[in-house]
């Protein structure tokens, strides 16, 4: 089973097929991925992410380690001026092929998880 | 409480710390009010029944532990401890509840709600073991402590700290509340109302209620009294000039109504005029970082402390130790103190000398820490366009978190072949005296949920977040990039051969790292000389 990191990441690499950035609302990828984590189709893939949910939105602390560490990588990145936006930087080949294809279960899953990030967090 | 039976386990386990841990030898009914003196905050006034808690061996304990792990091998005057810290907070919270009730201009706090709240001030780190967060790091990772992680998150819908974990359950164990209410509670009416459940629940972040999560935003939020002190105490007794304006901050602080999804919360915030304040203490926090926690020296002798713990745990020292670290929980029963003693503990002479958690400790009694050999930070990265080089930097900054081991070795064999053909005269190396660091990235969290309250407290208040303001995330970001460093640190003797044989290792797959000079010569290691034997073993 893939680490709640890798999983992360390649589900925002697999959206860069669709869109090249999405929305640097913390709000909204917490929630995203809360609802992923809560829907019993997706939930065995973030069965270690545990969110707070005692506050006004969902927010997970390793989900905002893992967005950090993409961002200190290089692998996504926020263009000045307004830093309102992520931009996917590096492309979905270069990942790990471990992810995608050591499970064609996960595979499927991580694609149809990026399809619904991407129509979510589209940067407009 | 229902539980599993692994949670079960752990309560038995709380109970039986609690045996020891909550015996007072002197007559409570005797115990009166103090007025207790703090470098940081001044005077404060701890009631009868503080007093009382304060004295069992559960809290006292707290005096033995360093509040910052190992700094003080770096920052000397870093020795204050976790008691200090814990009176610290209380005396934050009162502070706190004081502008609040002024503010106000009624009991907004009432008393019982006070007193809960600094109850809860005074408990919150009774979970720390030896040197703090250090041994936090390795308790955090054993599998008993995940499942009650999870437990803890599927029950009460937070995330808190490990040690906060373990606070709670003390706190929330049905020997504490009995404790408390046959020897605290009884013939005192003022604390008659004070609820223990509240306590524990404080300190884990939680409220059952959104209308009272404020209250526990005062013990366990992003800007909660916890870090208000741990910032102004760490910063004075590390020396290093860094404040913010506490009392601007304080007369500015209040609760706010919020909605959101159709529930009404009220939280803690401060209005617009309250910004600058707010700013200071992220500033400082900022500030903090890389001067303090993340200063080299200071992470590698907690690495190096880390180390030693994961050695005893796997066995190595057997029978000969009396540290056992066979449960989270076995943590608390240790001191800093424990720790340094620890060769001393040791019955056999022969195993000293080999064993490698010795070899750590008796470097670490001595200040003996391991040098540098290579800084791993993306700005001395070559080839850091390259996307492969990304996924490996990650890869790298993961192994280095999660699970470092088998790079060690790798790194270890490879300065063993170096060795080899140098001489026969050094001895191998192993993958014990190599160390792999890379801090957490700095994740400002405060921007998502600290609110600033722009209008007035009416049906539809107009709230905005502080990371709309300030740009906390974008200091993280740049502090990330590149201030945040990770390194490689092995024994003095062997600096050139590590950093060669790492360089190697990482230069390969998964990594595909190569690294700029400077990564080598921040090290203090003269690149030239390794790049003039390159350039003679070519011409050879």
């Amino acid at each position: 089973m893939a680490s709640n990191d890798d999983i992360i990441m390649a589900i925002i690499l697999e959206s860069s097929d669709k869109i090249k950035s999405f929305k640097r609302s913390l709000r909204s990828i917490h929630k995203f991925f809360y609802d992923m984590s809560k829907n019993p189709d997706f939930s065995s893939l973030f069965e270690n992410l545990l969110f707070d949910t005692n506050g006004q939105s969902p927010f997970c602390e390793e989900l905002d380690e893992i967005l950090t560490e993409l961002q200190s990588c290089d692998i996504i990145g926020s263009p000045n001026p307004f830093l309102k936006e992520y931009t996917i930087k590096i492309k979905k080949a270069d990942l790990d092929n471990t992810i995608f294809s050591s499970d064609p279960k996960v595979k499927d899953l991580i694609k149809e998880i990026a399809t619904k990030f991407s129509n979510e967090l589209k940067a407009s | 409480m229902e539980s599993s039976s692994e949670i079960f386990e752990f309560q038995t386990k709380i109970e039986e710390y609690l045996t020891n841990t909550l015996t007072l030898n002197s007559d409570i009914s005797k115990k009166k009010g103090k007025d207790i003196h703090d470098n940081v905050w001044g005077t404060t006034y701890y009631y009868e029944w503080e007093i009382s808690i304060l004295d069992l061996p559960l809290l006292q304990r707290l005096r033995s532990i360093h509040q910052t792990g190992l700094a003080f091998l770096v920052y000397p005057t870093a020795t204050h401890t976790r008691f200090d810290h814990t009176l610290g907070v209380v005396a934050v919270v009162d502070k706190l509840i004081d502008n609040i009730n002024k503010k106000s201009g009624s009991t907004q706090i009432e008393n019982d709600v006070r007193y809960t709240l600094r109850l809860a001030a005074l408990l919150h780190d009774i979970g720390h073991g030896p040197f703090s967060h250090v041994s936090e790091n390795v308790f955090e990772k054993m599998p008993e402590f995940l499942k009650l992680r999870k437990w803890i998150n599927d029950k009460y819908q937070v995330t808190p700290k490990a040690h906060e974990i373990l606070s709670f359950m003390i706190v929330s164990s049905n020997k504490f509340a009995a404790w408390f209410d046959s020897k605290i509670r009884v013939d005192n009416d003022k604390i008659k109302l004070v609820n223990i459940e509240r306590v524990a629940e404080y300190i884990i972040g939680y409220s059952k209620d959104p209308q009272e999560k404020y209250l526990s935003d005062i013990i366990n939020g992003h800007m909660d009294t916890d870090k208000l002190d741990y910032l102004a105490r760490d910063a004075k007794f590390s020396g290093l000039t860094i404040g913010y304006d506490i009392n601007r901050y304080f007369k500015t602080i209040d609760i706010f109504k919020r909605k959101y999804d159709s529930k009404v919360f009220n939280r803690l915030g401060v209005p617009l005029s309250g910004v600058n304040s707010l700013e200071q203490i992220i500033i400082s926090k900022m500030m903090l970082y890389p001067s303090f926690y993340h200063h080299q020296k200071v992470r590698c002798a907690e690495r190096m402390f880390e180390l030693l713990c994961e050695n005893i745990i796997n066995g190595k020292p057997k029978k000969n130790s009396k540290l056992k670290l066979n449960h989270p929980l076995d943590f608390l029963n240790y001191v800093d103190s424990d720790f340094i003693n620890f060769s001393t503990s040791i019955d056999s002479d022969n195993f000293v000398k080999t064993n490698p958690a010795i070899k750590i400790h008796q470097c670490l009694c001595k200040r003996d820490l391991m040098k540098r050999a290579i800084i791993i930070s993306n700005i001395f990265i070559k080839n850091r366009d390259n996307d492969k080089t990304k996924i490996g930097y990650r890869k790298l900054m993961k192994d280095c978190h999660e699970n470092d081991l088998e790079l060690r070795k790798k790194i270890a064999e490879e300065v063993n072949k170096i060795i080899k053909k140098e001489s026969e005269k050094i001895e191998k190396i192993s993958e014990n005296e190599i160390i792999l660091d890379f801090p957490t990235p700095l994740n400002m969290e405060e921007s998502l949920s600290t609110m600033v309250s722009t209008g007035s407290d009416d049906d539809e208040p107009k709230d905005i977040e502080i990371g709309d303001i300030i740009p906390i995330k974008q200091w993280a970001e740049g502090y990330n990039a590149v201030k945040l460093r990770g390194h490689i640190f092995c024994p003095s003797n062997l600096q050139i051969q590590v950093n060669k044989a790492a360089r190697k290792v990482l230069m390969g797959l998964p990594y595909n790292i190569l690294f700029e000079k400077t990564a080598t010569e921040h090290c203090h290691i003269d690149y030239h000389i390794l790049e003039e034997e390159k350039q003679a073993k070519l011409i050879c």
